[in-house]
C-alpha cells in the first residue's frame, strides 16, 4: 500500500501540471446576425435601419409565398436567396359556433403600413440585401450594408471576421522601429505560456522531490519490540536507539500482530515465552500471513535454545538471541540480518537481466540465508550444550543426535550452495 | 514501488525531475522571449495578428503606452461574483472570468491608449457591452442581468433546432362582450404561466407521432428537434390582442433574436363566437426573422393549426377568407387538381382524394386550391382532427431542413 502511494503521487504530478494549461483554456462565440428593419407602404420599400449584433439569427426555414431576398456579395455574385413572407398579411383563425357545430373561419388582416424586419445570420462575403417580388421579380429595395458592416467593425476591430484583418500582409517592422514598451503589469500570452510551463515544472521537480525524500532517502529501519516485560522494551528500544533504529513496541503475540495491520516493520525482536500465545505461536500467524510473511524475525529469550525448535522453525527465523541483551549481541544480530538481507538483494538485483535461471537464483537466495541462519543457531546450539568441548552439558543423546542432523542438513545446503555459486559464476560467491 | 529495485525508482524520479527542470527552463525561455518585441530585417514581410497590427499602427503614429484593465463581472441580484464570463476586447476573444470574477484583460490583448468596446457574455445571463477610454477607466465593473428566457427543453444549437419561445400574455378577448380584456393570469401568477407551457408542449408538440400520419411517419426523435424555452418578464408581458397576431414587447426581441417562432400564449378565449365579429383565437404573423403566432393555452388542437401555420408552413384546408398558395416542396395545398393528383400518384396515394376547398353550408365558397388530406384535418377544423398524410410529409420536410430554407449561390 505504501508503495502504491508513489505511483499515486507521480500521477497526481502529472495531472497537476498538465491542468496548469488546460485551466485557462476555452472558447469563443463569433455568432453575429444581420437585421434590416423595412417599412413598406402601398407596395413601396423603404429601409428604417440597418444593424449588425452579436447572436445567432433565427433560422432561414423552406420555401413560403412571399417575397424573395437576396444576399449579395462585392463582386455581384449571390451568396443566398430565400423567401421573405409578405409583412402585410396575417392570418388569423376564429372557431365559430352555430347550428352546425364548431367550425373555423379564417381572417386575413392586412396592414398597411407597415414595419417589418429581416433577419439573417451574418456572412463577411455578403455587402448588399436586395428584395423583390417572388411573382414578376421586381426589385423591391437594396440595401447597402457595407457601411453596417464598417460600422460594426469600427466598434469590434478584434473580430475574426473584420476584413480588415484578412487584407494584405501587415507592414514590416524595421529593425530601427522603436520597440513596443512593455507595461510590467502586462502579460501577453507567450508570457502567461512560459509562466505555465514553469509551473508545471516546479510542480513536476516538486513532485520528484517528494518522492525522493519519500523513497530514496536512507531512512532508518524499523524494529518492532514484542515482549511482555515493559522493562525489556524499553532497555532493548533503548539499544536500538543508539544504533540509528527505529523502535517499535508491543506487550504480547496478539498485540504484535495488531501492530502489523497498521504497519509492516524491517524487523521483529520475538520473545518467546509470552502468554497466552507464545513467541513460536506468534511466529506461526506473521509467517501464515502473505502481507506479513517476509519480515524479518529475530526471536529473543532467555531460555536455552533445543534442537526441536531450530528443526521447526529455523527456516523463519534469522537468528536467536538470548538474554540477559547486551548492546553488542543486539547490534551483532540486528546489524548481521540486515545486512545479509541488503547483500541478498543486492547480487540478485545484479544478476537480473543477466540471463541467470530465475529457479537457481531463487534457490541460491535460500541457501545463502538457510547456510547463515543454521550455522549461527547450531553455533548457538554447540555453545549451549558445549558441544565444542565434546562434552554434552544437560543434553541427552536425543539432543546430541538432533544437533548432529541439524549438522548434517548444514552441510548438505552448503554444498549444494557451493554447486550453485560455481554454477552461476563468481559474482554470485561470497 | 514496491516491485522496482533502487535503480528503477531513482531512473523514475530523476526522468520526472528531468521533464520539471527542462519546463521550467523552457519556461524561462519563452516568458523572457515573449517580453521582447518581435523584430524582422528589411525586407522581410510577416503577417500580424490584429492586436499586433493595431498595435504597429499605433506604434507607427507615436510612441505608445499600454495599460491595463481590471475587469469583475457581478450578478446584479445576488452581488456574487461570476466566473467563467466570456470577455470580448473590441471583438476579439479575450478569455473569460477567473472562479473571482475578475480578469486582468491585458493579458490577453495590449491595451493601448483610447476609446474600447468590452462585451461580456455568459449564459443564462443577458449580453452586455460598454465603450471605455483608456487609461481614465483602468477597472472596470460589470452587473450582468439574469436573462428572462429559460430553457424548457434545449437539446443542440440554435442553428441546428427549431427555436420555440413562449411569451405570456397580460390580455385575453371575452367574444360575448367583443372585447380585449385584461388578463391577470400570468401577470400575477409566473408558475401558472409556467405550467401552461408544459402542459401544451407535453399535449401537442411532444405527441406530434399521435396525431399525425402512421404511413410515412415523422422523424422518431422528433423532440429533439425542438429548442423549446418561455421568456417572463414580470415587468412587461405580451398582448395577443393588439391586432391579429397580438405584439411582443420590443425588449423581447433584443433578448432573443434567435427565436424561430414566438408564441404568444394567453389563457383562454373567453365565450365562443356565435357569429358576431369577434377578434381571431389565433393568428400568425409570418416573416424571416420575426415569426410569432398567438394561441390559448386551453385549446391544444388550435394550438396545433397554428404551429402547423407558423412551425411548419401548412396551409388552411377550409374555404374561408384565408391564404391559400401551393406550399411547396411538400404541399398541403394545391393551386390545379392535376398538380395534386401528380404529387398523389408520386407519392402512392390515391389521386382520386385530391378535392378543391370549398363548403357548401352555411355559405357557398369555392377556392381554385385543392387538398387531399381527409377529414377531420386539423388544417381544416381547428378544434379537432389530425394531420394528414400530406401535412405530415410536409412537417417531415420541415424537421429535415431546418436552417436549409433558401438556396446558397
Amino acid at each position: 500500500m505504501k508503495h502504491s502511494s508513489g505511483l499515486v503521487i507521480i500521477f497526481i504530478c502529472l495531472i497537476l501540471s498538465g491542468l496548469t494549461g488546460i485551466v485557462t483554456a476555452d472558447s469563443a462565440s463569433y455568432d453575429k446576425s444581420v437585421s434590416i428593419s423595412m417599412n413598406i407602404d402601398n407596395g413601396k420599400i423603404t429601409t428604417t435601419s440597418t444593424d449588425i449584433y452579436y447572436g445567432s439569427a433565427p433560422n432561414l426555414f423552406p420555401m413560403q409565398e412571399g417575397l424573395m431576398g437576396e444576399l449579395v456579395a462585392a463582386d455581384g455574385s449571390i451568396v443566398k436567396t430565400f423567401t421573405v413572407r409578405d409583412p402585410r398579411v396575417q392570418f388569423g383563425d376564429v372557431i365559430v359556433t352555430d347550428a352546425n357545430g364548431p367550425q373555423v373561419r379564417g381572417i386575413v388582416d392586412q396592414q398597411n403600413p407597415v414595419d417589418f424586419v429581416v433577419i439573417t445570420p451574418f456572412n463577411k462575403k455578403v455587402t448588399e440585401f436586395r428584395l423583390y417580388t417572388s411573382e414578376e421579380g421586381t426589385l423591391l429595395a437594396s440595401v447597402n450594408l457595407k457601411p453596417t458592416t464598417d460600422s460594426f467593425f469600427a466598434v469590434y476591430p478584434g473580430d475574426p471576421d473584420n476584413p480588415a484583418l484578412s487584407g494584405p500582409p501587415a507592414p514590416v517592422i524595421a529593425d530601427t522601429a522603436p520597440l513596443i514598451p512593455q507595461d510590467p503589469g502586462t502579460k501577453s500570452s507567450d508570457q502567461l505560456l512560459g509562466l505555465q510551463a514553469i509551473g508545471s515544472g516546479a510542480v513536476l521537480l516538486l513532485g520528484g522531490g517528494f518522492a525522493s525524500i519519500r523513497f530514496l532517502r536512507k531512512r532508518s529501519k524499523s524494529v518492532l519490540i514484542v515482549d511482555d516485560n515493559r522493562d525489556i522494551i524499553d532497555v532493548i528500544a533503548a539499544m536500538l536507539k543508539i544504533g540509528g533504529y527505529t523502535p517499535r513496541a508491543a506487550t504480547s503475540g496478539k498485540e504484535c500482530l495488531k501492530e502489523l495491520e497498521s504497519a509492516v516493520p524491517d524487523l521483529i525482536l520475538l520473545d518467546i515465552g509470552m502468554e497466552p500465545m507464545n513467541g513460536w505461536e506468534t511466529l506461526k500467524e506473521i509467517k501464515k500471513n502473505p502481507a506479513t510473511k517476509d519480515i524479518l524475525v529475530i526471536m529473543l529469550t532467555a531460555q536455552k535454545l533445543i534442537p526441536r525448535d531450530v528443526e521447526n522453525y529455523g527456516i523463519f527465523i534469522e537468528d536467536y538471541i538470548v538474554k540477559p541483551v547486551t548492546e553488542k549481541s543486539l547490534k551483532d544480530a540486528v546489524m548481521h540480518v540486515f545486512a545479509r538481507q541488503q547483500m541478498i538483494e543486492e547480487k540478485i538485483a545484479a544478476a537480473k537481466g543477466t540471463g541467470i535461471d530465475r529457479n537457481e537464483l531463487h534457490e541460491w537466495a535460500h541457501l545463502i540465508r538457510a547456510v547463515d541462519v543454521n550455522k549461527r543457531l547450531w553455533d548457538l546450539l554447540t555453545k549451549t550444550y558445549n558441544l565444542e568441548s565434546g562434552v554434552m552439558e544437560g543434553a541427552d543423546n536425543e539432543i546430541t543426535h538432533a544437533i548432529k542432523n541439524i549438522e548434517e542438513t548444514m552441510w548438505d545446503q552448503k554444498h549444494r550452495l557451493e554447486k550453485i555459486q560455481r554454477n552461476l559464476g563468481s559474482s554470485m560467491c561470497i | 514501488m514496491k516491485t522496482m529495485n533502487r535503480r528503477q525508482q531513482i531512473l523514475i524520479i530523476c526522468i520526472i525531475m528531468g521533464i520539471g527542470i527542462v519546463a521550467i527552463l523552457g519556461g524561462i525561455m519563452t516568458y523572457l522571449n515573449a517580453g521582447i518585441p518581435a523584430t524582422t530585417k528589411p525586407g522581410e514581410r510577416i503577417q500580424s495578428s490584429p492586436a499586433e497590427r493595431q498595435v504597429t499602427e499605433e506604434n507607427n503614429r507615436s510612441p505608445v503606452s499600454f495599460y491595463s484593465l481590471f475587469l469583475s463581472t457581478i450578478d446584479v441580484s445576488t452581488g456574487t461574483p461570476l466566473d467563467n464570463v466570456s470577455v470580448y476586447l473590441d471583438g476579439e476573444y479575450a478569455g473569460s472570468t477567473s472562479e473571482e470574477g475578475t480578469m486582468g484583460m491585458q493579458n490577453i490583448s495590449p491595451l493601448y491608449e483610447g476609446p474600447h468596446t468590452v462585451r461580456v457574455t455568459k449564459s443564462g445571463y443577458v449580453d452586455y457591452t460598454e465603450s471605455v477610454v483608456v487609461p481614465s477607466v483602468s477597472r472596470l465593473r460589470i452587473e450582468l442581468k439574469a436573462q428572462l428566457l429559460v430553457p424548457v427543453q434545449e437539446t443542440g444549437s440554435h442553428n441546428t433546432r427549431i427555436d420555440i419561445v413562449f411569451v405570456p400574455s397580460g390580455t385575453a378577448y371575452d367574444c360575448a362582450k367583443q372585447k380585449k380584456i385584461l388578463s391577470t393570469r400570468y401577470i400575477t401568477d409566473k408558475s401558472a404561466f409556467i405550467t401552461d407551457v408544459n402542459r401544451i408542449v407535453n399535449k401537442t408538440l411532444f405527441t406530434l407521432d399521435s396525431v399525425t400520419d402512421k404511413t410515412d411517419p415523422i422523424p422518431a426523435d422528433y423532440r429533439d428537434r425542438f429548442n423549446i424555452y418561455y421568456y417572463y418578464d414580470s415587468s412587461e408581458f405580451a398582448d395577443a390582442f393588439n391586432g391579429c397576431a397580438g405584439t411582443v414587447p420590443e425588449k423581447f426581441w433584443k433578448t432573443v433574436p434567435f427565436a424561430d417562432i414566438v408564441i404568444i400564449l394567453y389563457p383562454t378565449y373567453y365565450s365562443l363566437d356565435t357569429g358576431a365579429p369577434c377578434e381571431p383565437n389565433g393568428c400568425v404573423n409570418p416573416g424571416t426573422g420575426r415569426t410569432w403566432m398567438k394561441t390559448p393555452a386551453d385549446q391544444s388542437v388550435l394550438f396545433l393549426h397554428e404551429s402547423g401555420h407558423a412551425i411548419f408552413g401548412l396551409i388552411d384546408t377550409y374555404c374561408d377568407n384565408t391564404g391559400y398558395w401551393q406550399n411547396d416542396p411538400d404541399p398541403n395545398v394545391w393551386s390545379s387538381l392535376g398538380n395534386c393528383e401528380k404529387d398523389a400518384i408520386k407519392n402512392s396515394q390515391d389521386p382520386h382524394a385530391c378535392r378543391q376547398i370549398q363548403q357548401i353550408n352555411p355559405t357557398a365558397c369555392t377556392k381554385p386550391f385543392w387538398r387531399w388530406d381527409p377529414d377531420p384535418d386539423i388544417m381544416h377544423d381547428g378544434y379537432s382532427g389530425t394531420f394528414g398524410q400530406t401535412s405530415t410529409r410536409r412537417i417531415t420536410y420541415t424537421f429535415n431542413t431546418i436552417n436549409t430554407g433558401g438556396t446558397t449561390a
